[in-house]
Order: structure tokens, then C-alpha cells, then sequence
């Protein structure tokens, strides 16, 4: 089609139509029955499928390709390959008219990952072609150091497909054939890089290799899969500059900290083998410690020593962080000797471990002790369910309110001291504590255990003593100002409120590194992706971890002064003013679920979890909680 | 509470798939997990997007659409929800085992699909997901579990969902084995407008009667989705004629279809409420020491019903 030069000129034509070619062989590839039928082949009985599944080591290891996408005809691969192959091929003749546009140098390494096109020899010589011509000589080092660390980058994101059990089987194929012709291009030896930037790229590429490497080799049900390896020359520099003592300690963390990001792309709350496996590399290193600091959990003991016995404003509010540290683990004798070179963390320590025939428990200790009770039948799971946890936050909310101060003189003088000293009360997990004998007491109905919980009067949950108190910057809120303190406690709940119904007191480790407060927005989400719970407490959890929802209450003064306010916050989550009025609206969602008990013969309590579909796309929820314009 | 209900539609448009996946030849104890092999993934793959394609070409498009339980391989998961939210539809589907590796358990879910716009009618890109879980494994499938080698345990979801989908009535759900647990029966009583139970069930017959059975008890309109493999998928509602009563009923084992049925919604509803009474009841009359727990929404006659908008308008 002519379009104009004015319009589109030749050269973005050229290159937009590449793309879009890439888009529609991917949907190709995504569809291989429609070739089998178009071309008439037979299609395939159920006798033979199940034939090949029988057979399914023997088969997969003769035929790949037919193990991941579950079709056992090489003529149909074999066509497949052939789609992606000329895709490749028509972007490497725009490339060749149109060497200028980098951009295309970048996405054709990115088409023939995804595809699984085979060529890249064929783009390496055609920089090469380039490089002829003395003018392009320096375009063409910059288009190869380029392309060195976008394929980097494609290398390690091609194995983590085709280790992943959970991806379409047309995109792991896709993968492999990539794989192969990386491979194909690592074994012609390594390159000679003539700039220090494109040996730079080049150091990437091995490290890429080499973590594509360790990810193949952690999926040993994967690696099969995949038997010509990776040129064992780049695979070996790739280690070498993780992990030689004669490289600078900041490349190697920073290196390492490279190869991390590719699992770090969505929230999770503990660190993947390859980010162990990486980290384990420059553990030595005090470099690492500032990654070790998002993955408490894992921490081996060397950056622990360290990170204890650093002094100074890194360890100032970060308490919580030893809380993660030792969650897991504060039985094991050598993290003991850690957690005993630094106050905060021994006292963690202390109240973690603390005596069984205590009567009141840590939170977090009482919890997992019902988590893992390990009960056969399902009798004791409500325990924990949805109400309980609402029930937990909700008097906690309370007992934090009870110190909320009123606007008056001594306030004002308070607040204007700007006194930075003043530690809040904090709603970390393990400042609340709650009797030991509810765990294996008997309650018959719902009607009982409610009156366990609530008696008498406030209800069973404790503030733990002063001195045991910990801090933890990730539970205090975003902007610390003494205006509006009260508002304080809301964000600590929620993310206790959080943990308490993920069943994890492990929040997400992107959350422990300053300046990842967007990360909030995507728990309630991130939870919906593990458990189910009611569409109000979807609400609850929005109205204490959004952002926005805090911002309102400012905002909403503005509208008192200006009449012709206009509303921008109807989708918002209710902006709750102090934690009393967190434990309102949790009392409200905390109605519904009641509405929706019933108690049961041998002392099963069921729950309804009542799940308001229009809820989660566009809702209202200031009408829901009954707040109406403020 | 006080939030305004929308009013019920007449009637919801249902679309029920039955997909003809072969438990033995998907589910293989060689391969050392429950997981999907990969000859059936792309086999059930193709026939979901057949199914949706057919469903989509109807004039009366669906609202909600039906899987039967495990029938969408976990690998499909975001080109379902694109599929999905293309057509603009609610889906509750079945998918395949969530397994942990750790704790070698897996869990047998069903997901909700609701794309973003879906109730403002404009096109979505994105679908917000809601996962609800089995109780109780059927015996057959926990000691599949255990002929693995290491064995695997079956992960119970105690809860039990009801999801309110507004114009539509409220929906209750149960995957396959949990259909004859009678307190889940009990908590629906009075709760729901309809209950959908995706299947991969063997005993055809003693579903169907239960179904029967159910719809009047419980008083809703049930909608089993079975497997194509044994098929048998069925809608009954409690209506007063006999021969009104089962709207849709497939017969036959390894039968592949995708079919459009109309549940009755806002009459149902007025029925619940006890507003449908003798002589000329469209309704069987209530069970006793039967309450309604459903808001009523004394929805006018003449109320707004929503607009059809047409995938594919005719040029």
C-alpha cells in the first residue's frame, strides 16, 4: 500500500510494518492446529496423543519441540520455524536498507527471542557489512555494543521461559529454538570487542549467559530440554565476573544486581534461586550488603554480621527488617550469634523465641502457630479466616486510637517542635499480642469464639510492653508530619491486615528498599492473586494502602473553602481519618460477613465470603461505607 | 447497609461450553506432577477458543460464560483473559491445578473473570481475577494424588463465595464433588438467584437429580457444566410447568458444544420474595422455613435493561 511520504516516511513504514509482521506470525505461532488442517494433514486421534504421553520420557527426549507444545508432527514444526525464520529475514533486509534505525537493531533481537527465529549469525555479519564502509565504523561499534546487551537481557528471558512450567508451550518452543541459535552464535568464539563500551556489552552478554546457565541447570526438568550448551568460554567469563577476586567489588555487585532484576519484575516475597544463587557470588563483598537489604529472608550470614555490626543512619528504623530476618530461622544457632551483636535485633529475637508457657504471644508467633497447626480436617482454618483477621486489626485499630490526641493547645505545641525524636506508636505485627490458649481452645459456634475474642469488653488484644516495641519505617507512613499524626497508624494496619490474610508476615521485598512506595498499590491486588477474600475488605485494604486515599483527607479540606469543588475522588478508597475510624468501617465489612455465618454440627463454623462483582472494577466506596461527601 | 441496588435484568444470557478433555491422558502420574500434559493443553486451548468463537457469533451474545472445572490449562491464563475481555463478558471457568512445589499440595480452583468495563459496556483490556477454591476433593481425585511419585495432597478452600453480580442476580458457585455437600446447600438457601457447578463428573444421572432436587430446595435457577467427556451439562429452574423446568440438557459422552440458554432473573426474584403466589404461579411454591436473605429490589417491570451491544456490528 503507498502511503504517502508525508505521512509515514519509507523508512518508520519500513519498520513499523516489521513490527507488525511480528505480531501476526506471533498469533501464528500461537495457532499451530490451524496449519495442520489447512494443509490437510490428518488431524490427530486421541490414540496417538495418548501414545506419546505414555511414552512421555522417551518421547520428549527424542523430540523436544513435540514435548512442549504437545504435537507430535515434524512437518508442522518444521513449517512453524519456517514463519519465524522469514519474519527474521524481512527484518533484516529492512535493516540492510535502513541500517540508521536503532531502534530496529534493538526489536529485531527481541522479534527472534519471541519468535524462536534462528539468524543471528546472519545479523552479526550483516554489522560487520556495515562496519565496512569507514564512515560507519563508529555507528557500527554502537550498534554491536547495542546489541550486545539486548541480548544479554533476551538470553537470561528466553531460559526463564522455557524453565517455566506455567507458560504456553508455543512460547517455551519458541524459547528453545532462540536458545539453540544463541548457542549456535556463542560457538563461533568470542567476538573481539575494539571499544570499551563494547566490551562492556560484551562482559553483559557473558553474565547473561551465565545466568541462563544456572537457571537451566536449577529446572533439571528443563535442561533436558535444552542439550547443546551455551559456549562454555562466555559462560565461564560470565563467572568470572561475578565471582573472581581480581574484578572491582562494584562491578560484580552491580553485575549481580543485573541478573536479579529479571525476577524482580513482579512483586514477591521471598528471593528466587537465581537471585540466591547471584547474590551467594559477591556475598563476601560489603558492596552487597545494599542488596542482601531487600531479601531479609534469605540473607546468608555473612551480610547479617555485617549489616549487624554496621553503625550509623542505615541501621536508624530498621527494626522490622530483623523482624524478617529472623522470622523463619531465630532457632538456628549461628543466626542467634547475629542477632546478638545489635540490641534491636536480639530483643526481636528474645520476643520471638520467648517462653512457651507465656501467656500472651507475639502476633506473628501466634499466628503461624495456627497456620501451621496442620490440622487434617478443615475445623480449625476459620480461625484465621476473613472475620478473625478483620477482628484482630480492628481492636488493635482501637487500641492505637485510645492514645489519638484532640486539637487543642498542648497539640499545636507539640506539633510545632518539630520534634523528629518522637516515636509513634507503630503498628508492626509484633507490638500486638494475644493470649496462647486461644489457639487450641473450643469454640462451638461462631457465637463463642466472637465472645472469646471480645472478652471482656476491648477484646483480647494486647499492646506488647514499651520496651519490647520495635519500629519499622515500611509500616510508618509515607510523608512523617505531626499534622494529622492520628492518620499514622492507618498504613501499619493495613499492612498487618495484609499479612494477616496472605498468611505471610513477609511483605513483598521490592517494599524493603527506599523509594518503592508505589509498590503499595499492587498488594491488594497481589493478595487477591493467592486468596479470596470479601469485596469490602478489598475496600479496607485500598482505603489504608492507597496513597491517594491519604492524600484526600487534605484535599477533601480544600472543598469546606471552595464551593465550586469538583469531585475527582468518587473512585477513591474512603479516606479514613484516625485509626478509630479504620475500626468503623472494618466493624461495617466485619457485619456483612456475620449476615453470612452459620455454625455447624462437630464444631464446624462456615463462612460465606460475599464477593460484589461491580465492586472490583468501579465502585463507590464512600457510599458503601456510608461516608457521603465530607 | 444502605447501597442501591441496579435492577435485575428479565432474563441473563448464559453461555455453557463443554470441552472434551480426557482426565487420563491430561493428568499422568509419570510425569510427576498434576499438571496439564501439554497434547491435551493445546487440544483444550483450541477447543475453548472454537467454543468462544461460536458463542461470540451469536445475536444474543452472553453475559456470563461457563467452563467446566480443570478445563483451561494454567498456561493460558492471560490469552484467556485477553479472549475474554474482547468479548466483554463475565467468565467463571475451571482451571487447571495450582500446584506448590514446596509442600507438594495443589489446590483446584475456578477463576472469575471480570473485565474493566464490563458494566460501563465499553471494551476492556484488562479483567480483574477472582479465584475460588474445592472443599472436598472427589474420592477418585485424592487418590489420584497419591499415585505420584512423591505424592501430592489436595489443598481444601473452607469458604464458600457468592458473588453479586448486580443486574444479573446473585451467583453461587461449587466445583463438582462440593455440589452434594448440603451445608454449602444450606448457605446458598435463600442467598442466590443461581447456582453454577462446573464439573468433571463421571455419575451424569445422580448430578442431574441432584440438580432437580437442588433447584428447589435451595430455590435457584442450577446450572451444571460437565465435562464433554461424560457430558450431561444441564440448567434446571424451579418452575411451576414440568415441562419448563430443565432448559437445556446435553446427553452423550465426548460431545463438544457451546450453547446459549436464557435463566430467568427478575420473576425468580419476585418468586423468592414470595411475591409469586397461586393461582396462576409461574413458580413451585417456596420450601418451607425457607427466608430470603437477598436484598429485595422491588425492581419496576419497566426498568432500564441494559443494551445489548453487538461484537460484530452488520455492516
Amino acid at each position: 500500500m503507498d502511503v504517502p511520504e508525508a505521512e509515514m516516511p519509507e523508512r518508520t513504514r519500513l519498520a513499523f510494518a516489521a513490527t507488525r509482521l511480528a505480531r501476526v506470525a506471533e498469533a501464528r505461532l500461537a495457532a499451530p492446529e490451524t496449519i495442520a488442517t489447512r494443509h490437510g494433514g490428518p488431524r490427530q486421534s486421541r490414540t496417538t496423543e495418548s501414545d506419546a504421553t505414555n511414552r512421555n520420557g522417551t518421547a520428549t527426549l527424542l523430540d523436544p519441540f513435540a514435548g512442549l507444545t504437545g504435537i507430535n508432527d515434524s512437518q508442522i514444526h518444521a513449517r512453524l520455524s519456517g514463519i519465524a525464520d522469514r519474519v527474521f529475514s524481512l527484518v533484516r533486509r529492512v535493516l540492510h536498507e535502513r541500517p540508521d534505525r536503532v531502534r530496529l537493531w534493538t526489536h529485531a533481537l527481541s522479534i527472534a527471542r519471541r519468535l524462536g527465529a534462528t539468524g543471528l549469525n546472519l545479523l552479526f555479519d550483516d554489522i560487520d557489512r556495515y562496519a565496512r564502509d569507514p564512515v560507519n565504523r563508529l555507528a557500527a561499534s554502537y550498534i554491536r555494543g547495542n546489541s550486545y546487551a539486548v541480548l544479554a537481557a533476551e538470553t537470561v528471558r528466553a531460559a526463564q521461559l522455557l524453565v517455566n512450567t506455567n507458560a504456553a508451550g508455543w512460547r517455551r518452543a519458541a524459547a528453545l529454538r532462540s536458545l539453540r541459535d544463541i548457542a549456535s552464535f556463542t560457538n563461533r568464539g568470542m567476538p573481539d570487542a575494539d571499544r570499551w563500551f563494547v566490551q562492556k556489552s560484551l562482559d553483559q552478554l557473558c553474565v547473561g549467559m551465565y545466568c541462563a546457565t544456572v537457571l537451566l541447570e536449577q529446572s533439571p526438568s528443563s535442561s533436558h530440554l535444552f542439550r547443546e550448551r551455551l559456549s562454555q568460554a562466555f559462560v565461564d567469563r560470565g563467572h568470572e565476573l561475578l565471582a573472581s577476586g581480581n574484578m572491582p567489588p562494584n562491578l560484580r555487585v552491580a553485575l549481580a544486581w543485573w541478573g536479579c532484576k529479571f525476577d524482580l519484575s513482579k512483586p514477591v516475597r521471598r528471593a528466587s534461586d537465581l537471585i540466591i544463587h547471584l547474590g551467594t557470588l559477591v556475598e563476601g563483598l560489603p558492596e552487597s550488603d545494599d542488596l542482601w537489604t531487600f531479601f531479609p529472608a534469605d540473607a546468608p550470614i555473612a551480610p547479617l554480621e555485617r549489616i549487624a555490626s554496621a553503625t550509623g543512619a542505615t541501621q536508624a528504623k530498621r527494626d522490622g527488617w530483623w523482624f524478617d530476618a529472623l522470622m523463619g530461622r531465630y532457632d538456628r544457632p549461628d543466626i542467634q550469634q547475629v542477632a546478638a551483636l545489635l540490641p534491636a535485633a536480639n530483643r526481636i529475637q528474645t520476643s520471638l523465641s520467648g517462653s512457651e508457657a507465656a501467656n500472651l504471644l507475639p502476633l506473628p508467633v501466634w499466628a503461624e502457630k495456627i497456620w501451621g497447626s496442620n490440622d487434617p480436617g478443615i475445623s480449625k482454618e476459620w480461625r484465621l479466616g476473613e472475620w478473625t483477621c478483620l477482628e484482630i486489626v480492628r481492636q488493635a485499630a482501637l487500641l492505637l486510637s485510645s492514645t489519638a490526641q484532640t486539637l487543642d493547645q498542648e497539640y499545636l505545641q507539640r506539633a510545632s517542635r518539630n520534634d523528629t525524636g518522637t516515636r509513634y506508636h507503630c503498628a508492626h505485627p509484633l507490638n500486638f499480642a494475644l493470649p496462647s490458649h486461644l489457639i487450641d481452645t473450643t469454640a462451638a459456634s461462631w457465637h463463642e469464639w466472637k465472645q472469646k475474642l471480645r472478652e471482656p469488653g476491648n477484646g483480647v488484644l494486647r499492646r506488647v510492653p514499651l520496651r519490647h516495641q520495635i519500629f519499622d519505617r515500611r509500616y510508618a507512613p509515607l510523608v512523617v508530619s505531626e499534622i494529622g499524626s492520628a492518620q499514622n497508624p492507618i498504613r501499619g494496619l493495613g499492612l498487618c491486615l495484609f499479612a494477616l490474610l496472605s498468611r505471610s508476615f513477609l511483605l513483598p521485598v521490592q517494599w524493603n528498599g527506599p523509594g518503592h512506595e508505589s509498590m503499595l498499590r499492587h498488594l491488594p491486588q497481589l493478595l487477591r492473586d493467592e486468596i479470596t477474600y470479601s469485596s469490602a475488605t478489598l475496600g479496607i485494604l485500598e482505603a489504608c494502602l492507597q496513597p491517594r486515599a491519604a492524600e484526600n483527607v487534605l484535599a477533601n479540606l480544600f472543598q469546606t473553602w471552595n464551593p465550586k469543588f469538583d469531585d475527582d475522588t468518587e473512585h477513591d478508597p474512603v479516606s479514613l481519618i484516625d485509626a478509630a475510624d479504620l475500626a468503623r468501617v472494618i466493624s461495617i465489612a466485619q457485619t456483612e460477613l456475620e449476615a453470612n455465618q452459620i455454625s455447624t454440627f462437630n464444631q464446624q463454623s462456615r463462612q460465606i465470603t460475599p464477593v460484589n462483582l461491580m465492586h472490583l472494577t468501579d465502585v463507590d466506596w464512600k457510599h458503601y461505607f456510608e461516608m457521603g461527601p465530607a | 447497609m444502605t447501597s442501591k441496588k441496579p435492577a435485575l435484568v428479565e432474563a441473563l444470557t448464559l453461555g455453557v461450553i463443554q470441552t472434551t478433555l480426557d482426565y487420563e491422558a491430561a493428568w499422568n502420574a509419570s510425569s510427576g506432577e498434576p499438571k496439564i500434559s501439554a497434547t491435551e493443553d493445546s487440544r483444550a486451548w483450541h477447543e475453548i477458543r472454537r467454543a468462544m468463537r461460536a458463542l461470540a457469533d451469536h445475536d444474543d451474545q452472553p453475559r456470563i460464560i461457563l467452563l467446566p472445572e480443570l478445563a483451561l490449562p494454567r498456561t493460558r491464563l492471560d490469552d484467556f483473559e485477553r479472549l475474554v475481555c474482547s468479548m466483554n463478558t463475565l467468565a467463571i471457568v475451571g482451571v487447571d491445578y495450582r500446584l506448590d512445589h514446596r509442600t507438594k499440595s495443589a489446590k483446584n480452583e475456578g477463576l472469575v473473570l471480570v473485565p474493566k468495563n464490563f458494566w460501563k459496556r465499553k471494551p476492556s483490556r484488562y479483567a480483574a481475577r477472582v479465584w475460588f477454591g474445592k472443599r472436598d476433593p472427589a474420592p477418585a481425585e485424592a487418590s489420584g494424588f497419591n499415585e505420584y511419585v512423591p505424592p501430592w495432597s489436595f489443598r481444601a478452600d473452607p469458604n464458600v463465595y457468592v458473588f453479586d453480580a448486580g443486574p444479573y442476580g446473585q451467583i453461587g458457585v461449587s466445583i463438582c464433588y462440593d455440589f452434594m455437600d448440603i451445608e454449602r446447600a444450606l448457605l446458598y438457601r435463600g442467598r442466590v438467584h443461581h447456582l453454577f457447578v462446573i464439573a468433571y463428573n463421571r455419575d451424569v444421572k445422580l448430578f442431574e437429580s441432584l440438580a432437580v432436587s437442588l433447584s428447589r430446595t435451595v430455590f435457584c435457577n442450577v446450572v451444571i457444566c460437565n465435562t464433554g467427556y461424560y457430558g450431561g451439562s444441564l440448567v434446571v429452574s424451579p418452575y411451576w410447568d414440568a415441562f419448563k423446568r430443565i432448559g437445556y440438557s446435553v446427553d452423550g459422552g465426548e460431545i463438544f458444544t457451546a450453547q446459549c440458554v436464557q435463566l430467568p432473573v427478575r420473576d425468580l426474584d419476585a418468586a423468592i420474595h414470595g411475591c409469586d403466589t397461586s393461582p396462576k404461579a409461574t413458580y413451585k411454591h417456596l420450601p418451607p422455613g425457607f427466608t430470603a436473605s437477598i436484598d429485595h429490589t422491588a425492581a419496576p417491570p419497566e426498568g432500564p435493561s441494559p443494551v445489548i451491544v453487538p461484537l460484530f456490528t452488520p455492516a
